[in-house]
Order: structure tokens, then sequence, then C-alpha cells
């Protein structure tokens, strides 16, 4: 029976076609979320006269480019802050796009009382970045074994996946939070302190 | 850049994946594509949920 031969041979070619289809958009997806390829955003909150921030200590210079991440502390109330990525400085102003609203801030350079060149108080942001990865991968998890049991009966390809995503959920979400949680320590810990005043540095705009 | 390429992956990631579900259950493969391409998982859900039909009789 050639004829029947044929459909069986195109449906498994079909299949496979669409195997490798979703394998693809899965590593596109990976490489994506985990920033191994990464876009160039042209920013449309550039500002035409915002510049790069220069700090001045003695003879010393520290150019500090737009798109750094930074933190500045208030003089007077040093438990205020302003965290994201700096835009630039302009007219005595420094303006730093906020992590948490993504909107852009501005602070006076004369009240500013330490400068962080570095990504700091971002345990959060990580944490829950942790978690997702771990998310992802324990539905990844679960998808692979899902086809492993559908390839033999649907049935079996349901509760390998639901069972697959549930135990990869308890052990990888947890673990991809710590692993998130230190990656942010981390950074923190790297984070460069530029004390703003008299006797320490002097922000200046050119 | 991100914010058209990642959408488009997942929907392609879902969309796959339904379709090749729906091959497996024998339903309308290109029909299922494009349910979860535009639907996402939700397809995926609902198409889960379908009985298994009959494969096709060959001549």
């Amino acid at each position: 029976m050639p004829s029947a031969t044929m459909i069986g041979e195109s449906q498994i070619n079909n299949q496979k076609t669409l195997l490798v289809g979703w394998l693809i958009a899965a590593i596109g997806i990976g490489l994506i979320e985990t920033n191994v390829i990464q876009f160039h955003n042209e920013s449309i909150l550039a500002q035409h006269d915002a510049k790069d921030l220069v700090l001045v200590k003695n003879s010393e210079r520290k150019i500090i480019i737009a798109g750094s991440h930074v933190l500045i502390t208030n003089t007077f109330d040093p438990e205020t802050y302003l965290a994201g990525t700096l835009v630039g400085i302009n007219n005595g102003n420094i303006i730093i796009k906020d992590y948490r609203s993504g909107e852009s801030k501005s602070a006076v350079v004369r009240d500013i009382g330490s400068l962080f060149y570095g990504e700091r108080k971002r345990y959060k942001h990580y944490t829950l970045k942790g978690a997702g990865y771990g998310l992802k991968c324990s539905l990844l998890y679960g998808g692979a074994w899902f086809l492993l049991g559908a390839s033999e009966n649907m049935n079996y390809g349901m509760v390998f996946g639901a069972m697959a995503t549930g135990c990869g959920a308890a052990v990888m979400i947890p673990s991809g939070s710590l692993f998130g949680y230190l990656n942010g320590l981390k950074k923190d810990k790297n984070a460069i302190e530029y004390v703003i005043g008299k006797n320490g540095w002097t922000i200046v705009q050119e | 850049m991100n914010f058209i390429i990642l959408p488009l992956l997942y929907a392609f990631f879902f969309a796959f994946l339904t379709a090749y579900i729906a091959s497996k259950k024998n339903y309308k493969t290109r029909s299922w594509f494009w349910l979860g391409f535009l639907l996402g998982f939700i397809a995926t859900g609902i198409l889960l949920f379908q009985p298994t039909k009959p494969a096709p009789e060959t001549p």
C-alpha cells in the first residue's frame, strides 16, 4: 500500500517540523530571556542637553556615562535615595530614570550626599527575576516530559507534564529566587561609593 | 526591539506546541497552529481537554 505509507510518512515529517519549530522558538526565548542575545534600545527618553556625569576630586576625574546604573542619597536625609539608570546632568540637576516607576526623575546636585556607581538595592528585582527563570525552567521541564509521554499516549503526556512541572517548580523557583537574591547581593557589594562634598568628590557639568 | 521579538517568539512557541498536540490528536494542524499563535497557552489548554479523534482511514 504505497499511498498509505506516504500519508504516514508525511504526518511524521509534519510532526518533526512542528517539533523543530517549537524547539527553535524555545531556544530563542531562552537566549533572549537570559540576555545572551541583547538588542540595543534607542532611548526615547534621551534629552538633548543632558550630559555624562563627571566627578572630580583633586586631580582625579571619573566619568559616569549616561545609561549607567547609579544610586544617589540625600545629604540631609541619607535614607532617602533615588536609584536607576543615569539619563544625564543638566543645569545643576541630575536626571535618573527610576527603576520602580520607569520615569525620569531629577535631583539637585548640591543636595546629593553620596553617589553609588553600580546596581544597589535591587535585591527584589533580582529575586523576582530568578524566580521567573525558575518558573520558565520548570515549564520547559514539564513540557519536555509532556512531549515524552505524549509520544506514547496523550493521557500519559498530561500526567507526566503536570507532575514534572509541579516537581520542577517546587525545586527550581526557590533555587532561582535564591540565586537571584545572591546575584543582587553581589551587585550591591560591587557598587562603588563616591561621597560628595567639600572633602569628597564634586559633580561637575562639562 | 525586545518588546516585538519576545512576544512573537512566545506566540510561535505556543503555535508549534498546539499544532504538534493537534497533529497527535488528529485535529486540523493548521487551524490549531493559528489558534495557538493568537491565543497562546489558552489554545494549548483547550486542546489538551479535547478527546483524541480517530485516525483518518487511508485508502
